[in-house]
């Protein structure tokens, strides 16, 4: 980590009020933003955001420096926006995607005709329609959105993205390999 | 031979893939039109939800965040 880094961190422990201020600026347009990306409200994502701040600053002093800030403020991120959909929202029950999978193929693994991928084009097309596109996007589990979200938007190494999702790097290939099948299923389910 | 179940496995998996199973997955690709489609499908997907979620996070409001950050920071 950098020195920079380092310092900061201990100037935020000590509640140095300047630090304070210039964290909150750095981040909250940061942090506001992944909210709206993962689907939140305006409204909602004002709320979550607010809430990771109040946590930031209450468990400060324990903070260990293992990671950087933005990790950190990202990790509180993920468990104010689990606990707020786990309030507002009951989760549906969806079949389990490896069990979609299977369904799929014969006993020796080739594609059944009727379940063989839609053609690109009719895909593509799919996945320029707005409405289609966001509806399988807010149908995937905050996990696996958030993995996906880490991976292939914020562009993040797998050790800082399974630092933030607090799991291992096995558990994280799962959660990437689950959202991109769950997506396609989606997609192509609507392209039919 | 490669079946399509292990092949689209391979498609979608995190991990480097060893050279002769990238090998197989190559070969299987050129014979194999709904695994082809399956590998478009899954680069297109891909593409566009970056694009989507992009999209929805610059509709963030600049007055917006600052009024988070005016109201974060008076709580100090």
């Amino acid at each position: 980590m950098l020195q920079d880094e380092i310092i900061l961190i201990q100037k935020l422990k000590n509640k140095d009020r300047k630090s304070l201020e210039q964290v909150v600026r750095l981040y909250t347009g940061h942090l506001y933003k992944a909210c709206l990306g993962l689907g939140f409200s305006e409204q909602e994502a004002d709320d979550v955001t607010q809430s990771v701040w109040i946590t930031f600053f209450e468990v400060i002093i324990k903070f260990e420096g293992r990671s950087t800030v933005r990790t950190y403020l990202f990790g509180i991120l993920y468990k104010k926006a689990s606990e707020f959909r786990k309030k507002n929202k009951k989760t549906v029950a969806t079949e389990n995607i490896e069990d979609v999978l299977d369904q799929h193929f014969d006993e020796k693994g080739h594609w059944i005709l009727s379940h063989s991928p839609v053609s690109p084009d009719r895909f593509l097309e799919s996945c320029q329609t707005l409405e289609i596109i966001s509806k399988c996007l807010d149908y995937l589990p905050l996990n696996q959105k958030t993995a996906f979200f880490l991976k292939e938007v914020e562009e993040e190494m797998t050790e800082t993205i399974c630092k933030i999702l607090d799991v291992s790097v096995n558990h994280l290939g799962v959660l990437l390999f689950r959202a991109k099948n769950q997506l396609r299923e989606c997609i192509d389910g609507k392209s039919r | 031979m490669l079946s399509c179940k292990k092949a689209i496995t391979l498609i979608s998996s995190e991990e480097k893939i060893r050279w002769y199973l990238w090998l197989e997955l190559k070969l299987h690709l050129m014979i194999c039109y709904s695994c082809r489609a399956y590998s478009k499908q899954i680069h297109f997907l891909k593409r566009s939800i970056r694009k989507l979620i992009q999209d929805r996070a610059s509709t963030a409001d600049k007055n917006k965040i600052n009024s988070i950050e005016e109201e974060v920071i008076r709580k100090l």
